[in-house]
């Protein structure tokens, strides 16, 4: 059912003045209020021209290995089971491991796909597929080797808890484009997702408005969405009516401006009771989408997460954050890695494909990322004496990314790591320098979207971070 | 456009403010800051030259020429040196890493310079004075009403006695008050105002409520929790520091003492129990728990938090960013910094490590005496586990030792002594079942550990002194393999001296911020008391009065208030009965045209202070009106939720919100929603949002849908007349402290009718009117 509450003057003008008390209205706020002082501005609302709207950010949290999805290593292989040479391994700060560890080669065949020969173990079929939209960076870097840590820069940019996650940053510099949603959703299946918690989607010192929302699974995705057993959705509608009225006769006797941004905002309440359910309903998909996905309505999944994501950023939501977990693969890494591919290769490809044949993936940046990759080497822990299948451990100085869509360029590898994976040899990315190009495909230069805080002003790529321009069409 | 304001502050303040009379601390500082004090400041002095402090500039250089002449901009080398474009002469360095000065900057130090280049100090750094007041007016309206005739602005006239009433009730004790409290009051007022007033604020300063209302904005300084926060959120025993809280409060405990105690309670000659467990305030510090995690790093996290919280709670300073370099824009040293850490890097360390993943949570777990009968079914369940344990490593065991004792290859802790840490030990590394040998002794132990955490004696987190603390040395780019010279601990040489007997402990520290001497903390306290209040401080910046905060609104009001409350004996509710007895305080909350245009924010003070509760306020607020809010003072966490409290097979109860278990890793949503900050570290000001997940909280949400019902069971209790306007009236003034308007009361009706029309029950159609009346904007607002 649609609100039915009458749009009159009251509500009109109670609107007006939300805009203008709040610093930042609905759609596009800040960046067009910093703008308006700028020199060169007057035109857009962005700093520069956006190639994309949206961010959909996969987040495979425990660190996914680069040298058994992405990142061919034959040399890797060669010296399976021999020690690393001192060189190196020479500086770099492991979790567990030592660094003399024996090397592991991987078991998986690799191959050259699409008509870039992009590289893809055998892992990774459907991705594998849709090579020629990918941007392949494999000279990521990050700075941190905990995970906790790691995905907190990776999502905050800065190591530590308080910062913004980045869909607030991108809520509160650019708005959101559908005033019957939050503007930053956040979706993930199964416990524990994530180390750092909720702070990954923090609106940190922002506005508290622009702090991601979980959608958890089912028609209850909102906390408190649905009405108590009993009142119909007439009766909702009378009561925030009522609610309505009642605040509006207030408004008038003692005209505090902010009475009509509580009326505004119970209205988008009452819509959201109606918007995310019928959001959250993937029964509607066609039987070929579902399929695409290997989406299946009755069960909670990663791929149903990535079909949500798709119909979020089609109704106008700006980030949609996913979690996938359980790649921190200490041992037994040839149990886990075939299982968590089956559950997040053919969703990821047929998110780019589905976006694509919408006409979305080009205004659309759909990121694939861990907080770090995982070490060349062997880690093989057996505390109870139990032989363990062979893990590897953590490792921040090299592993791989792919971004589809959002004029990124399509079927392009940037970057290379040493014969072991262990180092990035040419054109190393930073998180931050992600994070920087990210924002500047969506129209935002990243040193100029700030925030004052306790007498500084704030931003997501903290002081660093530079636009990799090569990785842009 | 308030971003806009923000953005584009640095540049209008270099060029038009400049003009009228540069600042040293606000205009001029700031410059050398970003382009000289690396070369010529506080840490390094190249070519004799110290740009931070005036002895030296106006003195010759090594080269001989004198860098500042005041009066005379053109015999200034300094100038000289920045409008230069000679290579060997122009400053900063050409060398590619720096960039000269823009064209405004110069013009301010030449406009300084000009002025007399005068090192004045920052605003907040200098005692506060007190000012003649007259004497037949309140100081606070004095100065309020001598800044609203500068703005051209009047006064609101008073609230009416029944908005007062439910605004002294909310503001001093947090829960609003029924409806005979309300016509009570109003009866008084109408005889004699002031003497109503009066007693009514004596008689809500003395409530055991008022402690709960003003411990929560210290428990968000605190960064108090029930949890550690991070990976395995475990409980965190600190309830009984938030319980020390309460009772100052309730005290008035004077605040230098309340300060000291907090700092360094432990270290008073003969420290009361009571004491020590005032030091849990830094044992709000979270940690990152982590299998990988480098111990150094863990403890130099736990003190920086406490360096950090300890310069925003007393100093509203932002002295992190002193952790990695010296301050850029507050005159904040680097080794400074570290003199402050080595105040708190005495204690013994918070976490220990165990082989594995396991960290207990140590250092200063302080036995509460007590519950003797607990603390011996502990003990012998303890002993119990050691005889099991002992028993189970005697098993040989088909590993990889083959048939070899357990005990030999046990590395756990003494089984003997610490058999709790030796059976985390074990049954982290022994996962599931263990071996078949031995899986019924694992069963037991299991079972005996879960006992032994259900009966764990009252305990409390304090601060405990090493006796063999590290040193302390600087870390460089604040990390902690590159470590720097070594540092004492000391104070900040900003501010007032550290008297010379202070001891070299964080009694010291402690005494130095507590002393009549210090320029910030009674401002910084008093301030944000007031924003508690009003909504917003003299200072809008309440976490930050260095060089990059606002300056305040009323400086001398702020400087009085201060001066006042500790000449008062630092008397919290001394200051709080100046306030809430001022006319300021007491006018209307309404808006005016004039005041959307010209007082927005209320900055003026042109009419009272008018906001949305907090969350807790909100909670409390709901439940109080439904009249179920059960009292009692203090004592262990209670759960949020009914599902939280059956899942934790505890006890479900409407205790106040400042009760409420705080599980850092996983907060309460609806609390989350209204801006309850999850607590990982120090809140100064929390935002006050408008969201509608908030509106979806107070209309759907367990706890207000069952306040709505036990709303209309309160009336229908107290009412025996059954007469529909009547009882919505009296509904509507346990909600808002006064009586509906006809036509409010007709929608009312109205609503009631259609309900029923459409098929609702009776008390169901009652429910959803009292559901309708809970989520007012009125209901929800101090007026």
């Amino acid at each position: 059912m649609k609100n039915k509450l009458d749009p009159n003057v009251a509500l009109n003008r109670s609107r007006r003045e939300f805009f203008q008390q709040s610093t930042i209205g609905l759609s596009g706020m800040a960046l067009s209020s910093m703008l308006a002082g700028d020199s060169r501005a007057g035109s857009t609302s962005t700093h520069f021209p956006a190639a994309a709207k949206r961010v959909i950010f996969l987040h495979m949290s425990g660190g996914p290995s680069h040298v058994d999805l992405f990142d061919p290593k034959p040399v890797l292989n060669q010296f399976d089971g021999q020690s690393a040479p001192q060189e190196f391994v020479e500086g770099i700060e492991f979790g567990f491991i030592t660094g003399k560890e024996s090397l592991m080669g991987s078991p998986y065949k690799f191959a050259k796909h699409g008509q870039c020969e992009m590289d893809f173990s055998d892992q990774v079929p459907y991705l594998a597929g849709v090579a020629d939209e990918l941007t392949m960076i494999k000279g990521m870097v990050t700075d941190e080797f905990n995970h906790a840590n790691a995905q907190l820069l990776l999502s905050t940019g800065f190591r530590r808890v308080g910062r913004p996650g980045m869909g607030a940053w991108l809520t509160y510099g650019l708005g959101t484009e559908n005033e019957d949603l939050p503007g930053f959703v956040v979706l993930f299946n199964g416990d524990k997702p994530t180390n750092a918690g909720n702070s990954l989607w923090s609106s940190g010192f922002l506005p508290t408005r622009h702090q991601g929302v979980t959608f958890q699974s089912g028609r209850n995705a909102v906390p408190n969405l649905e009405n108590p057993p009993g009142l119909t959705m007439e009766q909702r509608s009378n009561s925030i009516a009522a609610i309505a009225q009642l605040n509006r006769s207030h408004l008038a006797d003692v005209g505090d401006p902010e009475i009509a941004t509580r009326i505004a905002q119970y209205e988008l309440a009452f819509r959201m009771q109606t918007s995310v359910p019928d959001l959250m309903d993937i029964s509607g998909e066609s039987p070929e989408t579902l399929a695409l996905y290997g989406a299946d309505p009755a069960k909670q999944s990663f791929a149903n997460n990535c079909l949500l994501a798709r119909r979020l950023v089609e109704r106008g939501v700006r980030m949609v954050q996913v979690f996938l977990g359980g790649w921190d693969a200490h041992q037994g890494i040839y149990d886990s890695m075939p299982r968590l591919c089956k559950q997040m290769d053919r969703p990821c490809a047929a998110l780019i494909q589905d976006l694509r044949r919408r006409g979305l993936l080009d205004e659309t940046l759909v990121v694939w990322a861990g907080e770090f990759g995982r070490t060349p080497m062997v880690q093989d822990i057996s505390p109870d004496g139990m032989t363990n299948a062979g893990g590897r451990d953590h490792h921040k100085d090299a592993f791989s990314v792919w971004i589809a869509g959002g004029g990124f360029r399509r079927g392009y590898t940037h970057g290379e790591t040493d014969e072991l994976g262990c180092r990035v040899v040419r054109d190393s990315v930073h998180v931050h320098d992600l994070q920087a190009t990210l924002l500047h495909q969506l129209g935002i230069d990243h040193k100029r979207l700030t925030y004052r805080y306790q007498g500084r002003d704030f931003r997501l790529t903290d002081v660093h971070g530079n636009v990799i321009k090569e990785m842009l069409t | 456009m308030k971003i806009l304001l923000i953005t584009f502050l640095p540049i209008m303040m270099l060029g038009e403010f400049a003009i009228a009379a540069a600042d040293f601390s606000r205009d001029v500082r700031p410059i050398l800051a970003q382009h000289c004090f690396k070369c010529h400041g506080p840490d390094v002095q190249e070519a004799g030259l110290r740009l931070d402090q005036r002895e030296s500039t106006v003195q010759p250089a090594d080269s001989g020429e004198i860098p500042i002449v005041p009066g005379e901009p053109q015999l200034s080398e300094l100038l000289r040196r920045v409008t230069s474009d000679e290579e060997d002469i122009a400053m900063p360095p050409r060398d590619g890493s720096t960039v000269p000065l823009t064209a405004p900057q110069i013009k301010t130090l030449q406009d300084w310079i000009t002025s007399g280049a005068e090192y004045k100090r920052h605003w907040s750094y200098v005692r506060p004075m007190k000012a003649n007041t007259p004497d037949n007016i309140s100081a606070i309206d004095y100065f309020v009403r001598s800044k609203l005739r500068q703005e051209n602005l009047q006064p609101s006239p008073p609230a009416t006695f029944e908005t007062l009433c439910r605004r002294l009730y909310l503001d001093l004790i947090g829960l609003p008050p029924n409806p005979e409290e309300v016509m009570a009051f109003v009866e008084a007022a109408s005889r004699d105002r002031k003497v109503a007033i009066g007693n009514l604020v004596e008689s809500l300063l003395t409530s055991p409520r008022f402690g709960e209302k003003w411990a929560r904005h210290w428990l968000d300084l605190a960064r108090y929790g029930d949890s550690a926060g991070y990976q395995h959120d475990d409980d965190m025993p600190l309830w009984v520091y938030r319980d020390w809280v309460i009772k100052a409060f309730n005290a008035d405990m004077p605040f230098d003492q309340f300060t000291i105690e907090q700092i360094a309670g432990d270290l008073l000659p003969d420290a009361t129990l009571d004491q020590r467990v005032a030091t849990g305030f830094h044992r709000g510090a979270t940690v990152t728990l982590g299998a990988d995690q480098n111990v150094d790093e863990l403890r130099a996290q736990l003190i920086w938090d406490r360096v950090n919280t300890f310069g925003t709670t007393w100093l509203a300073t932002s002295l992190e960013c002193a952790q990695c370099h010296s301050h850029k824009f507050d005159p904040i040293p680097q080794t400074e910094y570290y003199q402050i850490y080595a105040y708190f890097n005495r204690t013994v360390p918070d976490l220990n490590k165990e082989v594995g993943s396991h960290y207990f949570i140590s250092g200063g777990v302080m036995n509460l005496p007590g519950d003797e009968i607990q603390q011996t079914k502990f003990e012998s369940l303890k002993a119990e586990m050691a005889s099991e344990i002992a028993k189970m490593l005697a098993i040989k065991v088909n590993l990889e030792t083959a048939g070899a004792p357990l005990r030999r290859i046990y590395t756990g802790p003494d089984t003997a002594r610490e058999p709790e840490r030796a059976y985390y030990y074990l049954t982290d590394e022994l996962k599931g079942p263990g071996p078949k040998e031995i899986a019924g002794h694992i069963a037991r132990l299991r079972r005996l550990g879960h006992q032994l955490m259900e009966s764990l004696p009252p305990r409390a987190l304090v601060l405990e002194e090493d006796p063999k603390p590290p040193t302390t040395r600087v870390m460089l780019r604040g990390n902690v393999r590159t470590l720097g010279i070594e540092v004492k601990p000391g104070t900040l040489s900003a501010l007032h001296a550290l008297p010379e007997e202070a001891p070299p402990n964080r009694l010291g520290l402690a005494r130095w911020i507590a002393s009549r001497e210090n320029p910030l903390t009674a401002r910084v306290m008093v301030n944000r008391w007031w924003a508690e209040i009003f909504g917003n401080g003299l200072v809008t910046t309440p976490e930050d009065f260095g060089l990059q905060g606002e300056s305040p609104s009323h400086p001398e009001l702020l400087d009085w208030l201060a001066v006042d409350f500790m000449d008062q004996g630092w008397s919290m509710k001394h200051f709080l009965k100046q306030v809430v007895l001022s006319e300021t305080y007491q006018q209307q909350s309404i808006f005016t045209q004039e005041h959307i245009e010209r007082d927005p924010q209320n900055r003026w003070l042109s009419r009272g202070p008018r906001h949305r509760l907090d969350a807790e306020l909100l909670r409390d607020n709901a439940l109080s009106i439904a009249g179920v809010l059960r009292h009692e003072l203090g004592g262990k966490p209670t759960y949020p939720t009914r599902a939280e409290a059956f899942k934790a097979k505890a006890e479900f109860t409407w205790r106040r919100s400042i009760y409420l278990r705080h599980q850092r890793g996983g907060p309460y949503l609806t609390f989350a929603s209204f801006d309850v900050p999850d607590r990982f570290a120090c809140v100064a000001k929390r935002p006050r949002t408008n969201t509608p997940l908030q509106a979806l909280a107070l209309l759907n949400e367990p706890i207000f849908l069952e306040a709505a019902t036990a709303l209309v069971k309160r009336v229908d209790r107290e009412l025996p007349s059954t007469d529909i306007p009547t009882r919505i009236g009296r509904m509507f003034q346990h909600c808002t402290a006064r009586l509906p308007e006809a036509d409010e009361q007709a929608q009312l009706i109205a609503l009631l009718e259609r309900s029923k029309h459409d098929g609702a029950s009776e008390s169901d159609a009652w429910r959803l009117v009292a559901n309708v009346l809970l989520n007012l904007d009125e209901t929800m607002t101090k007026e």
